[in-house]
């Protein structure tokens, strides 16, 4: 309760202009942000793309109703920054998903534990997966986004979301099993 | 192992080996900052420049609509014509009578008829 209650103050004071409001909001949101951000799109321009999803949170705010309603708000919105960044660079996806390839045929010396190589793994893994089954895969596996939100963020049938979390994890079962993991 | 729980195998190894999540340039918070200034700056500017598009179209409206109604619809009709003298600019010699008969008998006999023979046919007619 005092959580929303401070949000709701962060969200009245960036409003009407304060920064500090502003960033509480951004420090509080800014890891789950980039998190899904980096799973749905890789790093490439990270920041850049987390600037893209504050400012429209930024320019937002004052059409938010409810604090309560701010967290899965700035997931739609990472979504939607996601959407737009993958319609714009349809070629730099293909570049990425060629990188974490490469990158995880070629690791570095200094980094060979086995819990790097499980991380590059699963990464590569969701590189392996085509857009719309990573994105299903991402929020709901990963994030634990429940089918419903995932089905509403993604405008997509529930039974469509199932489906594709179906075959997704069918996929990435079979690569991790040709890598050698068995699951 | 049944499916559901080859899944939860699944899931837990993903969410045990999530991708890295690269840390943010240690300036972030500064260049967000700036830039939701500079992003309202330019809302602000967007909203200037519309509205004085929106005044200009509507200027341009005004002052044709003027130029429609208030044009005479002599000047706009199609077969209004203008005196020779109007468009070249040059005013006509004046001719005397004598010049004017040469004139005319030359320009029949041009097309091969003398100028009295039409003449009198004219009066037989007639």
């Amino acid at each position: 309760m005092a959580e929303v209650e401070s949000m709701q103050s962060w969200i009245d004071a960036a409003r009407h202009g304060d920064e500090q409001g502003f960033l509480s909001i951004y420090r509080s949101y800014s890891k789950k942000v980039r998190g899904l951000l980096v799973q749905l799109l890789g790093s490439d321009h990270l920041d850049d793309n987390v600037q893209e999803v504050f400012l429209r949170v930024w320019k937002g705010l004052s059409s938010l109703r409810e604090a309560q309603a701010l967290s899965s708000w700035i997931y739609r919105t990472t979504w939607n920054v996601a959407m737009d960044v993958r319609k714009r660079s349809a070629k730099q996806r293909a570049q990425f998903n060629q990188l974490i390839l490469e990158h995880t045929l070629a690791p570095s010396e200094s980094k060979t534990e086995a819990s790097f190589d499980a991380k590059i793994l699963v990464e590569k893994a969701l590189a392996s997966l085509d857009f719309e089954h990573r994105a299903v895969m991402v929020l709901v596996d990963l994030e634990e986004l429940s089918i419903e939100d995932t089905a509403q963020m993604m405008n997509i049938p529930a039974g469509t979301v199932k489906s594709r979390l179906f075959n997704a994890r069918k996929r990435l079962r079979q690569f991790l099993e040709s890598k050698g993991v068995s699951l | 192992m049944n499916h559901d729980e080859r899944d939860e195998k699944l899931v837990h190894f993903l969410r045990s080996h999530r991708p890295d999540i690269p840390r943010e340039s240690h300036d972030f918070e500064e260049r967000l900052l700036n830039a939701t200034v500079r992003r309202s700056l330019s809302s602000k500017l967007k909203g200037m420049l519309k509205i004085n598009w929106a005044t200009t179209g509507a200027l341009c409206a005004a002052v044709s609509l003027t130029a429609i109604i208030f044009m005479r619809p002599a000047e706009r009709s199609p077969t209004h014509t203008s005196p020779i003298s109007m468009v070249t600019h040059t005013p006509l010699p004046e001719l005397s009578e004598e010049e004017v008969y040469f004139f005319i008998s030359e320009s029949f006999e041009s097309v091969g008829t003398p100028f009295s023979s039409s003449f009198d046919a004219e009066f037989e007619t007639l």
